[in-house]
């Protein structure tokens, strides 16, 4: 059974059930993951996130690149924390657990919810048997349901559903009414526990996947026939709205124009349908300035770039599952939450946005306190310990830490290895590729083509002479007024970090404290140390 | 002590000097200034530059090995002026054959045996001091290694005790 677990006399339920359906649910996935990396107030070492990917399309390129994020994450947790039970009441770098249900004992599932077609089923008309009807008539009212154009592949009968339902959610629909049938599913049943955990859904209303998802889903999950404990669970839901457009193309099944009638309908659909009345919590985030992006259908070339409402939609997650006044299932008043810059929703909210937006906002400050402190480690990590090396020869953490003798880390440790470094080699591997996995999604957040940009660091490495640029990563509101730049450099990280590795107890008696695993030491001291800097040495003007 | 400046013995004029440098015990004063100089040292430089909360600017290898040589500068110098150069103390009161104020002041001399004691007091003098720069610089210079030997376990000795010197000079021991 899951534990309750308590922090700052604030009790928080211990894992969340991630159901991310589609394109949308895998991107907010994967923005989340940055933020759980984070260490945030509330999200410590008991906290155990389960993503449930559900998307039938089985090569998506948001879904392998979110799975490649979470499988790193898991990769970086495992090897920095490996054999530590106790975080010593700290909130670590990574310290939520990202989980599998195979994990679990007894349990088989991975982040993907096995929904693809089969071989045999690639065309909608497939899936439901229209061509082995016998029956004409049963024919025509499927004709009249959907539409069979001759000769045209991009009808609703013709679909190749191996890329998604192509923003058809009546397709979708019946493709998910097989949902609480799947194993996965049944699997995930067998573990919840009403008592300590949550359920969170997220997909998109304007495409097919998510909106067909969500519906079916939430059925499945309150239907009478539903188990009790399921019944009883504390149910929130992210609907995402249009924040995206696709430039036409001739020929293509996807409508962006209907994006918004779509929208329109789903949301209607769900309120008048009583939908909405089944959720604990529903969260709403869109943006009326669309991105344009290229026109895919699906499969590996869609790949869209991150979007700030993609961030939004992880924090809204982190906030339904820090939130301790909901009522259980069956008790239930839906609370329904939108997001707004300073709280005013249709404010005249400049398109390029900054750190400054976010921190004058107490319920997103924590987050970005977190992230902050995250992408300096980050930065640390990757210019000074891993590309100027030379100068750390001497320095007390480095050599405690056993850099000194780890002589690369490009490559993971072999599976066999029992070198004493084997742990501290992968948690460095792992951290640099999470950095270039973080650093592409910050990229992508200030890309031009989204509707609104968001730049919140400047990582660019510039050297020693100029602080390894430091000083210009924060970007906020008169940054380039000097008084509000921060004032660290790279002496103060080493001497919080050789601070912190006596003042958290990892240095005793002449040498690393017996069974302090080094790996978990690194971790540790730079969180405190990052902590240290920000709070000494950093202004940011919001 | 003697075995210690086995150096020193070494040189010709030893023999003249051993009185000095044994039972004046200047051995023993330059090798208790060369641990004080180098334990001290090496103290004020760990606890000084490598412990502060504060600031690590100074705990680097530069600033080590120029503590280091402080070290052996300061016994250099005590060793140099403190004891040997200390003219007017212990080594010209001293017991030394033919070297005494009362030397050549024999009133029953005549004026030429007079002045031929004076210059071959002149001439022993000059052979003291030629004798004595012979000497002089071992033992100041083994002192300053002996400090800077000290400096070294000193700093082996405490470097773990500190926030920022743990790994100055090296890592060993551990």
């Amino acid at each position: 059974m899951a534990k309750l677990i308590t922090s700052n006399n604030i009790k928080y339920m211990s894992r969340l059930f991630i159901f991310a359906i589609g394109g949308t649910g895998c991107r907010v996935l994967r923005s989340l993951n940055f933020l759980l990396a984070s260490g945030m107030d509330g999200m410590d070492d008991s906290t155990e996130i389960f993503p449930i990917i559900i998307d039938y399309d089985k090569e998506n390129g948001d879904k392998t690149l979110t799975l490649e994020c979470l499988k790193n994450y898991c990769n970086v947790r495992k090897s920095a924390y490996h054999g530590i039970n106790d975080f010593g009441g700290g909130n670590e770098y990574f310290a939520p657990h990202i989980r599998q249900m195979k994990d679990l004992e007894g349990g088989k599932s991975t982040f993907e919810l096995n929904y693809s077609p089969s071989n045999a089923d690639k065309q909608f008309r497939d899936n439901i048997g229209y061509d082995t009807i016998n029956n004409r008539t049963s024919q025509f009212f499927l004709e009249s349901l959907y539409d069979d154009s001759i000769n045209s592949a991009t009808t609703e009968l013709n679909i190749d559903m191996t890329v998604g339902f192509k923003g058809n959610p009546n397709i979708g629909s019946v493709i998910f009414h097989e949902l609480k049938d799947k194993p996965e599913y049944k699997e995930f049943l067998n573990i919840f526990d009403a008592q300590t955990d949550r359920i969170m859904i997220v997909g998109s209303l304007f495409g097919g996947t998510g909106s067909s998802g969500i519906p079916e889903l939430i059925m499945a999950m309150r239907d009478k026939k539903a188990v009790q404990k399921i019944k009883e669970a504390v149910i929130g839901c992210l609907m995402v709205l249009p924040y995206f457009s696709l430039q036409d193309q001739a020929g293509s099944p996807i409508h962006a124009n209907l994006f918004n009638s779509k929208t329109k309908a789903a949301l209607s659909y769900y309120k008048t349908s009583g939908i909405n009345t089944k959720f604990n919590s529903i969260y709403y985030v869109g943006d009326r300035i669309p991105s344009q992006i290229e026109h895919h259908i699906g499969g590996r070339e869609q790949r869209n770039p991150a979007n700030i409402c993609e961030l939004i939609g992880a924090m809204s997650i982190i906030h339904f599952f820090r939130n301790q006044e909901l009522s259980s299932g069956l008790d239930r008043q839906t609370n329904y939450y939108k997001y707004a810059f300073g709280g005013n929703i249709y404010g005249d909210q400049s398109r390029e946005l900054n750190l400054s937006d976010f921190m004058k906002d107490d319920h997103t400050a924590y987050m970005f306190d977190a992230l902050n402190s995250l992408t300096m480690a980050l930065k640390y990590f990757s210019d000074i310990i891993e590309n100027d090396k030379k100068q750390l020869k001497n320095v007390s953490y480095y050599d405690q830490i056993g850099f000194n003798s780890l002589s690369n880390w490009t490559t993971p440790s072999s599976p066999e290895s029992t070198d004493d470094n084997r742990y501290l080699q992968n948690t460095c591997y792992y951290l640099h590729n999470f950095y270039s996995l973080y650093k592409e999604w910050l990229d992508e957040l200030k890309n031009p083509i989204n509707g609104h940009q968001v730049n919140f660091y400047n990582l660019k490495n510039t050297g020693p002479n100029d602080n390894y640029g430091f000083h210009h990563l924060f970007v906020h509101k008169d940054q380039v007024n000097e008084k509000n730049a921060p004032t660290f450099n790279i002496k103060d990280f080493e001497r919080e970090l050789n601070n912190a590795l006596q003042d958290r107890g990892h240095y005793v008696g002449r040498t690393l404290r017996q069974n302090v695993r080094r790996e978990y030491a690194f971790m540790d001291i730079l969180r405190v140390a990052c902590d240290t800097i920000l709070h000494d040495n950093t202004k940011i003007n919001i | 002590m003697k075995q210690v400046y086995f150096f020193v013995n070494l040189e010709s004029d030893y023999d003249f000097r051993e009185n000095f440098f044994v039972s004046e015990n200047a051995f023993l004063y330059g090798f208790l200034i060369a641990i004080a100089a180098g334990v001290f040292v090496a103290l004020a430089y760990y606890f000084g530059c490598c412990n502060s909360r504060t600031s690590n600017n100074l705990a680097t290898m530069t600033n080590w090995i120029i503590a280091l040589i402080l070290a052996g500068a300061i016994t250099y110098l005590s060793a140099d002026f403190g004891i040997v150069g200390k003219k007017d103390g212990r080594f010209i009161q001293s017991n030394e054959l033919y070297y005494d104020e009362n030397y050549g002041n024999d009133e029953n001399l005549s004026q030429d045996q007079l002045q031929e004691v004076l210059d071959e007091k002149t001439e022993i003098e000059n052979g003291i001091l030629e004798g004595t720069e012979q000497t002089t610089l071992p033992f100041a210079l083994g002192s300053a290694v002996y400090s800077m030997l000290f400096f070294l376990f000193a700093s082996l000795g405490v470097k773990g005790q500190t926030r920022h010197g743990i790994s100055i000079p090296c890592k060993w021991p551990n």
